[in-house]
């Protein structure tokens, strides 16, 4: 399609600014129309790379399963979440529809989270290492969805 | 709606002060940005033993779903605690939770005039005043923070805690609980940092105002400070929290400059000068690391709001997504910081 939707997005935030923002009373109108406008600026940057982001994320938190629990039975001692890191290291995305990627997303993030408690509660080599790649890991997730917002 | 509000607030107006009579009110203005309640500026004229009197107000409306889900009740009894001190505040008219007046309770305060409150995203908001500004904003922190809580006159009743920092952690984790659309891995990871590396206690209890930062004060042309704004998460707790909240870079650190003023340092040294509290950098951290906590479960809030189209308001969409992505930012800045040797 084109324009694509973030040029579309951009394009009529052009109008909002220039042609009806200056036309709107002052105070909540005004102020409210800046936050859409902002809005706008953020869909059209999230437009591009919604998918992507969501997509390395769960492909970044597979592969970290995949590899802790590849190092035998002294990494994540406990028999029934090391099941379902294998399980979930094992699963792909069947859709590159946002609200599929968003939904494997957040499951992953779930485990993300019970694993990285148990590194954390662990002494254990594997532990240290692994709650250093997650750290590794949420560092890369936040930067990749970092928002630039224009001067005001 | 805005002549619908003008009718009915002049009738409660009339009711509450029967001594003023021809009550008229006009120029009613949505103010934006007051995303915990509704907020509306406008002017009411009366006659007052035959001769003609005019009062500029500020009426807070409380929404039918909010940013920050707080009693009207705490917001008042912070500015109250401050009336007539070395902290500026608006004076306070009218409480009301009769919800027959206006369909919600509200309270009504002075408009402080010729007077505006610094733009979160301007880059330089204070401009050549911005040394006066600053110097006056971390000092009127001090004063709050000076104020012994037995000598304040709260006309509402706020918890004592045991421990501030228990108490502050486990009420806006109860609201991530409570409000989370999506796991937080990082947020979650912040607060298990913060139970494991307790803060000092304060030396004292304080007022903390909760919500300290550029932004939510007015200037007015000459850079005074002529009113210190939005107390509706005011509770008793360490003080510490208002200086990281205040030190938070969601707020603009050009150059270390919290919220676009001075330099940290100089802030952090006036405040101790004024509030007579020192601050012990690892506690100051913590309350660091608790501040951006904190700033996610607001914008967790906010974002299940709009998404539940609980309040379709487009400040509360913003809200749920940018500062949580900046203070995502803030979190990863922080944390790396926590785990170095």
């Amino acid at each position: 399609m084109k324009p694509e939707v973030n040029e579309i997005l951009t394009g009529v935030l052009g109008a909002v600014m220039t042609d009806i923002a200056p036309h709107l009373p002052g105070g909540y109108s005004q102020g409210s129309m800046s936050m859409i406008a902002l809005l706008m600026i953020f869909a059209a940057q999230e437009y591009d790379r919604a998918a992507d982001v969501r997509a390395r994320e769960n492909a970044a938190m597979r592969a970290l399963f995949a590899d802790v629990t590849g190092k035998g039975a002294g990494a994540v001692p406990d028999p029934d979440l090391r099941a379902r890191l294998q399980k979930a290291a094992n699963e792909a995305d069947e859709s590159l529809k946002v609200s599929v990627l968003n939904a494997s997303n957040s499951t992953l993030k779930e485990l993300l989270i019970e694993l990285h408690m148990l590194a954390e509660e662990s002494d254990a080599p594997w532990a240290k290492a692994a709650d250093e790649m997650i750290w590794a890991l949420l560092a890369e997730f936040t930067a990749a969805r970092h928002l630039d917002i224009p001067a005001m | 709606m805005i002549d619908d509000l003008a009718t009915r607030f002049a009738a409660y107006f009339a009711h509450e002060r029967p001594e003023c009579e021809n009550v008229q009110v006009t120029d009613v203005m949505r103010i934006h940005g007051g995303a915990s309640r509704e907020t509306y500026r406008m002017n009411v004229t009366y006659l007052l033993s035959g001769r003609p009197r005019e009062e500029r107000l500020i009426l807070r409306r409380d929404p039918e779903s909010s940013l920050i889900e707080t009693e009207r009740s705490t917001e008042v009894g912070g500015l109250l605690a401050f009336q007539e001190s070395e902290v500026p505040v608006p004076r306070i008219d009218f409480l009301e939770t009769d919800p027959k007046w206006l369909d919600r309770p509200f309270f009504v305060m002075e408009e402080i005039g010729a007077s505006a409150a610094g733009r979160i995203f301007q880059p330089d908001p204070y401009g050549a005043h911005r040394q006066k500004v600053g110097e006056r904003f971390w000092k009127i922190l001090g004063h709050i923070h000076a104020a012994r809580i037995e000598e304040l006159d709260l006309s509402c009743e706020f918890d004592v805690p045991d421990e501030s920092h228990v108490a502050a952690l486990d009420h806006w984790e109860g609201v991530i609980d409570e409000d989370e659309l999506e796991p937080q891995p990082l947020v979650r990871a912040a607060i298990r940092w913060l139970r494991r590396n307790p803060p000092l206690p304060p030396g004292r209890l304080t007022m903390v105002h909760g919500d300290y930062r550029h932004g939510n004060f007015l200037v007015n042309d000459e850079g005074d400070i002529t009113a210190i704004l939005d107390w509706e998460m005011c509770h008793l707790g360490d003080p510490l929290e208002d200086v990281a909240w205040a030190l938070d870079a969601i707020w603009g650190v050009p150059g270390d400059h919290p919220g676009s003023m001075i330099p940290a340092g100089e802030g952090l040294r006036l405040w101790s000068k004024v509030s007579g509290l020192a601050i012990d950098p690892a506690a100051l951290f913590w309350w660091r690391v608790f501040a951006a906590v904190k700033g996610m479960a607001i914008w967790i809030s906010s974002a299940r709001e709009f998404a539940e189209a609980r309040n379709m308001d487009p400040v509360i969409a913003f809200c749920g997504w940018y500062p949580a992505q900046v203070h995502s930012e803030v979190l990863i800045e922080l944390m790396k910081e926590a785990r170095s040797p």
